[in-house]
């Protein structure tokens, strides 16, 4: 079931327009939006929160109208912004036992539960500190707990690991993993940083131009050339890929003694004509797999093919 | 659990039974701006200190009633008390006391937006079910009451200590709706210098900048008000008293004034009726259609300004 539909969806600030005839289904789960620099992620994220009016199409957040419903759509999910934003003069407490008010909740209920989300969060040791006297590391954590105090159905984070030194990023992507995975809580993360989908991501959703340009599970856009396997030779060799030309290979890419090679046919069949070009060519196979591809190369692909 | 981070922590649970709470968004706001500011001791001191007519007013009544008779001026006390105009002495405690109470103002009001824009705030208020409406109404009310609190703690105890001490002398009688008057005078005083901070503070992402923008416009709105009236007098042109006195109220400070005059329905007085010497400063009560002018015209102004300013996400048009 899908928890975000949007349909022929066009945004435009002014003359331009940051996303033109947009269609997408968000299924349950983690999902990756991604995206390079102005290809229209944040625009989606405060168009489905309502924040700006679009000026075609359609779309509904968990069952709700966009545009019609915003209220209950931001009742009903936790957005943490890019940027670095608080209330001035508060610590982390009142901050978000405040948001959690914003959102609802009695005054009581808030305070208690913003004691649960910033130790969940990590920053139980420093909830009674001034906001403003944060790390940036502890301000992206901040804006995660004041998402989640209302304990949303969906979770909207907006390049959550901006400005975090390794384990920082370590860290927020373990959190954004934990709540998608065994809270139950969908989770759409919005990031150009390909190895944080990866690495919390079940499937992805990828914009460039204000359009989108692949959808899929993870394990889907890494495997799309399944065609494809890398071979690791004792020591480079023309006569192996001569041979390999013959049996109907391509080759796609080469580095040292790898090389990455695309035929037609499945697995078995092309591992049997690579041994037979290697036995032809007097080259000696030290490794062969599956030519996988990273999520880089499947999204390089994607931006450039569409 | 899938973390092994320090920060996973299983303590989280899914939110499904929380009541919701009953009231608006706008309470939330405003309570937590008066938080902010009552415990600001500096708040407290301007408060005191801008109630300091009444202060000296009740000191000063408490002397001639306990000790002038006794000093052989019982004639002298029953005619001071008789000159007293106990409704100008409202207009007087704001006259006295208005610069601090910008100051309180300023404190109060000029980061209420400005502050927000600068942390974006504003994403986190939009974010949730909290719409435009809610946050300004919010905002105002906040500022609203913490200025109408520091304008009533003082005339407040000014009423109760001549309702307790000065019934024989005509404070409650000389006009019966002198309390319910100077009450609605102050709320109305309060009403339109909120709205109009809150509208600069909405200009501006810093606080200090809408602060001094405001007492910029409080300040040089009054002088220039006070130099035309000073140029035309010295150079006596007759016949445009008419123009001086309008020209009073085209300030911040003057129409805030004339609110109140207008409300206490009176024109104002120095401390008692016959100060013939003072007589001639006094401006009478401006007339109402220049009052709803002076007033209402900067009170829509501010609001639509601020609704226009305030929103979750920059719009390029």
């Amino acid at each position: 079931m899908a928890v975000v539909t949007l349909e022929n969806l066009t945004v435009q600030y002014g003359r331009f327009t940051a996303l033109r005839d947009f269609s997408v289904a968000v299924p349950e789960g983690c999902v990756g939006l991604l995206g390079p620099n102005g290809a229209g992620k944040t625009t989606m994220l405060k168009t489905m929160l309502g924040f700006i009016k679009p000026a075609g199409g359609r779309g509904d957040v968990l069952g709700l109208e966009v545009g019609r419903d915003g209220m209950a759509i931001r009742q009903a999910v936790g957005y943490m912004p890019e940027q670095d934003c608080h209330i001035p003069g508060m610590n982390a407490v009142q901050f978000v036992a405040y948001a959690g008010e914003l959102a609802g909740m009695p005054r009581n209920h808030a305070v208690r539960r913003a004691h649960e989300v910033l130790e969940y969060a990590g920053l139980g040791e420093a909830r009674y500190r001034a906001i403003e006297s944060y790390s940036t590391g502890m301000k992206q954590r901040i804006k995660f707990a004041q998402a989640l105090v209302h304990g949303p159905k969906l979770l909207l984070l907006d390049e959550p690991t901006n400005g975090l030194d390794p384990k920082g990023r370590h860290e927020m992507l373990d959190l954004v993993r934990d709540i998608s995975q065994n809270k139950g809580v969908n989770v759409l993360v919005c990031s150009h940083l390909l190895p944080d989908i990866e690495r919390t991501c079940d499937s992805v959703v990828v914009i460039a131009g204000g359009q989108m340009k692949l959808q899929g599970s993870v394990s889907d856009l890494r495997g799309l050339n399944s065609n494809a396997v890398d071979v690791e030779l004792r020591e480079k060799s023309g006569e192996f890929l001569q041979a390999a030309a013959r049996h109907g290979f391509e080759l796609v890419s080469a580095k040292g003694t790898w090389y990455r090679l695309a035929a037609v046919g499945g697995h078995q069949e092309l591992s049997q004509k690579v041994f037979l070009a290697s036995r032809e060519a007097g080259a000696q196979i030290r490794g062969l797999k599956p030519g996988a591809r990273s999520l880089e190369e499947a999204f390089m692909e994607a931006i450039d093919v569409n | 659990m899938s973390t092994s981070g320090p920060i996973a922590d299983l303590s989280y649970r899914n939110v499904t039974d929380s009541p919701l709470r009953r009231g608006g968004n706008w309470w939330v706001i405003a309570r937590q701006l008066m938080q902010r500011v009552v415990k600001l001791r500096s708040f407290w001191v301007l408060t005191v200190l801008s109630g300091g007519h009444y202060l000296i007013l009740a000191a000063v009544t408490y002397f001639i009633d306990s000790f002038a008779a006794n000093m052989g001026g019982a004639d002298f006390a029953g005619q001071f008390f008789e000159q007293i105009v106990w409704k100008d002495q409202f207009l007087n405690g704001f006259q006295f006391g208005h610069f601090l109470l910008m100051a309180i103002l300023l404190m109060v009001g000029a980061g209420a937006i400005a502050n927000d824009n600068r942390s974006n705030a504003l994403l986190v208020y939009f974010s949730k079910p909290c719409s435009k409406l809610d946050y300004l109404v919010g905002k105002f009310v906040g500022i609203f009451l913490m200025l109408a609190i520091a304008m009533l703690i003082p005339a407040v105890f000014f009423m109760f200590y001549g309702a307790m001490n000065f019934r024989e002398h005509g404070f409650l009688t000389d006009d019966p709706m002198m309390i319910p008057r100077a009450l609605a005078g102050i709320v109305a005083v309060c009403a339109f210098q909120a709205s109009v901070i809150l509208g600069v503070s909405s200009l501006f992402n810093q606080g200090r900048l809408a602060g001094a923008t405001y007492a910029g416009i409080y300040v040089l709105s009054g002088v220039f008000a006070q130099l035309a009236r000073l140029v035309a007098e010295t150079r006596d042109v007759a016949g445009i008293q008419g123009v001086l006195d309008t020209i009073h109220y085209l300030s911040l400070y003057g129409a805030s004034e004339g609110v109140l005059k207008t409300v206490l329905g009176t024109d104002g007085s120095f401390f008692v009726r016959d100060n013939q010497g003072a007589a001639e400063a006094i401006v009478p009560r401006p007339d109402l259609w220049l009052l709803l002018v002076m007033v209402i015209l900067p009170v829509i102004a501010c609001w639509g300004l601020a609704l226009r300013k305030v929103r979750a996400v920059e719009v390029v048009s």
